[in-house]
């Protein structure tokens, strides 16, 4: 510690800190490394990194029964547990208030299927929408594509890459021109 | 840290949605599509036919839909 402190002169030399230090860095120790463990500090580590869900759920219960005459440490695990799932606002899972760790277990059994499901009917909303635009602008397409056919026999090519790379809007006007049009350039004008 | 894991499954969960709901809301769109095409030409549809279009999947709506446009009648487009 003291090599990462400039020297310094005179008087205050003595009180230069003189510290010895020992890091840890958790994101070293793989699950299989840990995993054999039965230490405290393991399994923070592993419920720090944990590889999916159910691997929360076995560790919850392995702590629990390695911990059954220590209240103590159970009330602190389940209570920085819970403030650690909660952290972030947006992505978190709220819990009730715990004061032990068999709390936790018993709720993240039943909350973390219904925390998942949430996200994922978030993000079909959000993808249902497209969805329908990008749908309807297929069938449009492939109508267009198809009356044009009919009407003015084959297609060229820049025409057919114009069409797929149009607008909605500009599919449905095309579409309506096409019913009527006398050749297919004054559909395209 | 676990909180970041739990944002990193959140936005697993939220993308796994948003294929889903695409894939959902495509054939939701190409289905209108055909009904507005048959509707243009056929006038109301009856209802066993919104019915079937509406169980299809979308390589069969696409034969509908190519079929709409050979000058065939309502019901030999659903033979």
């Amino acid at each position: 510690m003291a090599d990462l402190i400039p020297t310094v002169p005179g008087l205050v030399r003595q009180f230069k800190p003189s510290l010895n230090y020992l890091l840890i860095d958790e994101n070293r120790y793989s699950e299989a490394d840990l995993a054999p463990l039965q230490n405290l500090v393991a399994a923070v580590f592993r419920l720090e990194h944990p590889i999916d869900q159910n691997s929360i759920k076995q560790l919850l219960q392995s702590l629990s029964e390695w911990l059954v005459d220590r209240p103590d440490i159970r009330r602190m695990l389940a209570i920085w547990i819970r403030a650690t799932l909660m952290k972030k606002p947006n992505y978190g899972i709220l819990l009730n208030e715990v004061n032990d760790l068999d709390e936790v277990r018993v709720m993240l059994a039943d909350k973390l299927e219904q925390w998942a499901k949430e996200y994922i009917a978030e993000g079909v909303e959000q993808g249902i929408e497209r969805g329908i635009e990008k749908g309807i602008e297929k069938g449009e397409m492939l109508a267009l594509q198809k009356l044009l056919a009919k009407r003015f026999g084959v297609i060229p090519l820049d025409i057919t890459a114009q069409i797929a790379n149009a607008s909605l809007d500009q599919i449905e006007h095309w579409f309506d021109q096409a019913i009527d049009a006398d050749n297919l350039s004054d559909v395209f004008k | 840290m676990l909180a970041d894991k739990l944002e990193q499954w959140a936005k697993e969960y939220i993308a796994e949605g948003r294929q889903e709901g695409r894939q959902e809301g495509r054939q939701e769109g190409e289905m209108l599509a055909l009904q507005k095409q048959l509707s243009r030409k056929f006038g109301a549809i009856p209802a066993t036919i919104t019915e079937k279009i509406a169980q299809a999947s979308p390589e069969q709506i696409d034969v509908w839909l190519d079929r709409a446009f050979d000058g065939l009648s309502l019901e030999e487009i659903f033979q």
